[in-house]
């Protein structure tokens, strides 16, 4: 194992930090000044000022008054690390058990050490998501982003559905509790009521306090119209005998795939059928197959209940 | 790259890494990956399905052998192998694991996939429930995307009739563009009718239409695209729609046979197979 | 931006996968979502097409029966006397059987001997081929044959019928709170019929923390081969009050509670395991369960009778003879005016005390450790070799021997059944823990675990019943 990096790699590091907070800093129209990005990256003024110098050198940078910009060659090296970065996370939050909350700090480290071609192929492998775990948008390999187009939370009409876009990852003590209530990008819900103490939230069948501190952390756009106004429920929620039409799948990569390879697309219908001696998991029944699954995993699936009309009682 | 002087070599699970010499000329790839010894057969067989479709019932039934068949699923976790004999011909038949789809990648979906594409069997039978072929019939499709020698064996109809399910299996087979042959493998009904089936499909007196997925909307572009892409750079290919949808997909394996020349050996003329290498340099 | 190509007749690969990431990057849509969604839609046209429902859906048999085994009221009751029943038939069945073959093997046996020594053969050859390589062969068939060759079909027909998947369904609630997959469940019950295909089983887990839990718990359900033990010491010293069909019922319900132990077990390393070293989140599960099928009975009768018979026979040969041969040696070389066998049972007596056994039973397991479900014949060998005075033509005299002979109690019988159950794997199923792991480490914590675990139970039962001073 290697105890200390070297002075190269720090380097690397450093640049590649320097130019992705530029880049972020630079769209989201926030400070770009030498005394910010030496805060945001924990450098004291003698550093800040050589690695910018550095960063000007290799034409990366220019100035411009105060400010700084990154020339074209230096934003796409800064989408490049992004790009690393988020596909990194999206691979962790698909196809390992590590939680969600954790992904950030993998990722932190490990976009400074994968190679293009690495990047590329990960991509490919994971199916070219578009997203990260968070709702970002994941550059492409030609280093084109889609603008996020979002609203914040806190300036969403009540009334119409929306659908989360993104969730800040940082600091990771809200962002845990933003995921404990089930508010994952891709997420539809329906602001109720807003009030000093935070909004008033409906998502996935439950209505619940989000409190204020939080609301700032997420993002929205609005819904495409097949979620609208259509009440969607986890499946866990059907009683035996119910039936219910899958709307979406939350889960992500393998899970989902094998979700959909048992023929869970929307539109299924889906029956429970009866609960184990425990109560605990439940068989369903699902193109004609009788499937069982945990609890964890009916809440990755949404529904719609459908009502039986002619009249057999619950 | 230049595949056609790797050495071809019997895999570990024959006896020794001799080269093959005159083994077979058409499929050096099926014989280097799967380790099957085409002296012996005239040809081969390979057996899908879903999980509990009664593949391995059917397996014994054709050879003979007395596979156990368990019920639960995923009990055949690797390739059992067999052989039978029809009118002087001598078949060899792989029962591959039992699978809902070709598309996820675990490995008993890639075991039964790359046998299906890279083991080039001359007839691919797929084993349906009949008592729920909507479910089945998506693997169905599937494997009719990399092979069009499948015939489809409508497994359990005495069970089917017995639940009032009435299945019309000639209009299946109209629209599926394959025969489609019902069966009742656990009492040994339907057997000599997909014995002729497989012959007839070997022989190649059967020809096929199969029935095509992503024909239309947004997808088809993109596939069609992609597809005339591929059968001009290696004519002859079998399964370039097939190919093109798992690019689209992302498919690392397929990406990397592309990327290495292996997809070249799929083209059945060797002439034209080099004259594609050369480009790839 | 993704220039389209310009018409070519011939590509490069590299032309096709650029093409294939452009045209990826375009579409609004998850290309992978809409081709499955696409596959289901034709299926189910093509399904509608050719499909029609004569009258309401019948509700099958298996339906309603799921309805019984999963109910709360029902289930538990029902999958213990159906596994109790399973034992049951075993016992009450193997009983005579085993007798027969004993006597059968061992006057053909004696026929033989009394040949050899007509005919003027040295001692030493009699006595290793006939009381020695044969000796360990017929008890091998005797006691392992009958038993094995009932339980084995009644499995493989649960097994057919679609009874394991359920088995699994209804327990999975214990294994997630284990933090173990919900197939392990599955890969449990397969262990029931042989180890080794338990282990090969588990490769029906994905996630390979979870998978390797399986692994290396699967041995804690007895398998067919150490039902033959269980059963005979059940019978032996459980049940030994007792006469006719109270004996069977009470010795099954024995195995049903060592059966039931070993379940606990599973569920409790499981536990252990996945809070310490193979730590990690549950990964997603689905099972499915497959209809019922009918199976076909005289053939699995047939098949497994015959695998099974030829099984016992290769075992018998390959390992018990062996160990026959070895355990002859041990009795009649003698060292400073006392056997092998003498000098090597007294060296492990007092570890074999202090875990509520004795000398012997270690010696005879650590001869039989190529393959250590015969070590209940194996012990019984170093015994009657011990002391030739006793001539084990009878089960009754077996119980004399031992009971009578060799001081054995309750104690000695429960602990030698807790051992049985928990040591380590035979030698078949570590090797197959090997091939299936690829890991010398693992397949070592496979091995020593159990074995460590064996020790420390029956070390903490029998100190624990002797300062009650109940032995």
């Amino acid at each position: 194992m290697m105890l200390f990096r070297s002075r190269k790699e720090t380097r690397r590091i450093q640049v590649e930090d320097a130019l992705k907070h530029i880049y972020n800093h630079q769209y989201a129209n926030e400070c770009t000044r030498q005394d910010c990005l030496a805060q945001a990256l924990g450098l004291n003024s003698r550093e800040i000022g050589r690695l910018l110098k550095e960063l000007q050198e290799k034409e990366l940078l220019e100035i411009q008054g105060e400010n700084f910009k990154l020339t074209p060659a230096g934003e796409e090296w800064a989408l490049q690390v992004i790009r690393a970065h988020r596909l990194w996370e999206r691979f962790l939050a698909d196809e390992t058990d590590i939680p969600l909350h954790k992904v950030h700090g993998h990722a932190e480290k490990r976009e400074h050490k994968m190679t293009r071609e690495e990047v590329d192929l990960l991509d490919a492998q994971l199916g070219y998501p578009q997203h990260d775990p968070h709702g970002d948008p994941i550059p492409s390999a030609r280093h084109e982003m889609e603008p996020p187009a979002t609203t914040p939370l806190l300036q969403w009409k009540e009334g119409t559905t929306a659908l989360i876009s993104h969730v800040e990852d940082e600091p990771a003590e809200k962002f845990s509790r933003i995921i404990a209530l089930g508010l994952l990008p891709g997420t539809p819900l329906n602001v109720i009521d807003s009030g000093p103490e935070g909004l008033l939230i409906q998502s996935a069948g439950r209505k619940f306090r989000l409190p204020t501190e939080l609301v700032g952390n997420i993002s929205v756009k609005p819904a495409p119209e097949t979620l609208q106004e259509i009440p969607a429920e986890p499946l866990s929620i059907l009683n035996t005998g119910e039936k219910g039409k899958i709307l979406y799948l939350k889960s992500q990569g393998l899970t989902r795939r094998r979700f959909m390879d048992l023929g869970m697309v929307p539109g299924t219908l889906i029956e429970v059928l009866m609960p184990s001696l425990f109560g605990e998991p439940k068989a369903y029944r699902i193109r004609g197959t009788t499937i069982a699954l945990r609890k964890e995993q009916a809440n990755q699936i949404f529904i719609q209940k459908i009502k039986e009309s002619n009249g057999t009682p619950k | 790259m230049e595949p056609q002087n790797k050495q071809i070599k019997v895999s570990s699970q024959q006896k020794a890494e001799e080269p093959i010499s005159s083994a077979c000329e058409r499929c050096p790839l099926a014989v280097q990956r799967f380790g099957i010894d085409l002296e012996k057969w005239d040809y081969i067989v390979a057996l899908a399905g879903n999980p509990n479709t009664g593949k391995s019932t059917l397996f014994n039934a054709l050879t003979g052998l007395r596979q156990h068949t368990g019920n639960w699923p995923g009990k055949t976790v690797a390739r059992a192998e067999g052989g039978f004999g029809y009118q002087d011909k001598k078949y060899k038949i792989v029962d591959l694991p039992g699978t809902y789809s070709l598309l996820s990648a675990s490995v008993d979906e890639e075991i039964a996939r790359d046998f299906i594409l890279f083991g080039k069997p001359d007839c691919t039978l797929v084993v349906v429930d009949s008592t729920c072929l909507e479910r089945n019939l998506n693997l169905v499709l599937q494997v009719m995307e990399i092979t069009d020698k499948v015939v489809v064996v409508a497994n359990l109809m005495d069970e089917a009739r017995r639940r009032g399910i009435e299945v019309n299996y000639r209009r299946l087979g109209e629209n599926l563009g394959v025969p489609v042959i019902p069966a009742a493998a656990a009492k040994g009904e339907g057997i000599s009718e997909i014995l002729k089936a497989i012959h007839d499909m070997v022989m190649g007196t059967t020809h096929t239409t199969p029935h095509r997925i992503a024909s239309e909307g947004p997808l088809k572009e993109a596939v069609d695209e992609l597809t005339d892409m591929i059968e001009k750079t290696y004519p002859g290919i079998p399964n370039a729609r097939w190919i093109a949808m798992r690019l689209l997909d992302g498919d690392q394996k397929v990406r990397e046979t592309l990327a290495n020349g292996d997809l070249a050996q799929l083209t059945q003329g060797q002439v034209k197979t080099r004259e594609s290498v050369d480009l790839d340099v | 931006m993704d220039q389209k190509q310009p018409p070519k007749s011939k590509y490069t690969p590299q032309d096709i996968l650029n093409r294939a990431d452009a045209l990826q990057r375009q579409m609004e849509f998850s290309f992978r979502d809409s081709i499955i969604q696409s596959t289901y839609a034709e299926a189910e046209k093509l399904s509608k097409d050719a499909v029609r429902q004569k009258g309401d859906a019948l509700q099958t048999w298996g339906d309603r029966f799921d309805r019984i085994i999963t109910n709360p009221f029902t289930g538990l009751p029902l999958m213990g006397l159906g596994l109790a029943t399973v034992i049951w038939i075993t016992i009450a069945g193997a009983n005579y059987p085993s007798q027969w073959i004993f006597n059968f093997l061992f006057w053909l046996g004696d026929l033989a001997k009394n040949l050899f020594v007509m005919m003027g053969a040295p001692w030493w050859l009699t006595g290793f081929i006939w009381d020695g390589v044969y000796r360990g062969l017929a008890w091998v068939v005797a006691v392992m044959l009958p038993p094995m060759a009932i339980f084995f079909p009644m499995f493989t027909i649960l097994e057919d019928l679609g009874f394991l998947p359920r088995i699994s369904f209804n327990m999975d609630w214990l294994f997630k709170i284990a933090g173990a997959h919900g197939k392990q469940a599955l890969t449990m019950t397969m262990g029931f019929g042989c180890n080794a295909a338990g282990v090969t089983a588990c490769r029906i887990i994905d996630s390979p923390r979870e998978r390797l839990i399986a692994i290396l718990t699967n041995n804690f359900v007895p398998c067919n081969g150490r039902f033959p033990t269980l059963i005979m010491l059940a019978t032996l010293f459980v049940a030994a009050g007792f006469q006719g069909l109270a004996s069977s019922l009470i010795a099954a319900g024995a195995v049903v509670l060592v059966v039931m132990i070993g379940v606990m077990f599973t569920l409790l390393v499981s536990a252990l395991l996945s809070r310490t070293v193979l730590k990690g989140e549950p990964s997603s599960f689905s099972l499915e369960l497959p209809p019922y099928r009918k199976p076909d009975i005289i053939r699995i009768f047939y098949t497994s009778t015959v695998e099974r018979t030829l099984f016992v026979l290769w075992r018998a040969i390959t390992m018990a003879a062996p160990c026959g041969g070895i355990i002859w040696l041990f009795s009649n070389l003698h060292i400073s005016g006392k056997s092998l066998s003498l000098w090597a049972s007294q060296a492990l007596q007092p570890l074999g005390h202090a875990i509520g056994l004795d000398g012997v039973i270690l010696l005879a397991y650590i001869i039989a450790i190529p393959a250590n479900e015969i070590v209940v014949p194996t012990i019984l060998m170093v015994y009657s070799n011990a002391d030739k005075m006793v001539d084990l033509a009878t089960m009754d005299q077996l119980k004399a021997l031992l009971i009578d002979q060799q001081g054995w109690t309750l104690l000695t019988a429960i602990n030698l059944m807790l051992f049985s159950l928990l040591h380590n794997p035979c030698s078949t199923a570590i090797w197959t823990i090997y091939s299936e792991t690829k890991s010398l480490k693992w397949t070592v914590v496979g091995t020593l675990m159990p074995l460590s675990i064996a020790f420390l139970v029956t070390f903490i039962v029998a100190q624990s019943l002797r300062v009650l001073g109940w032995f």
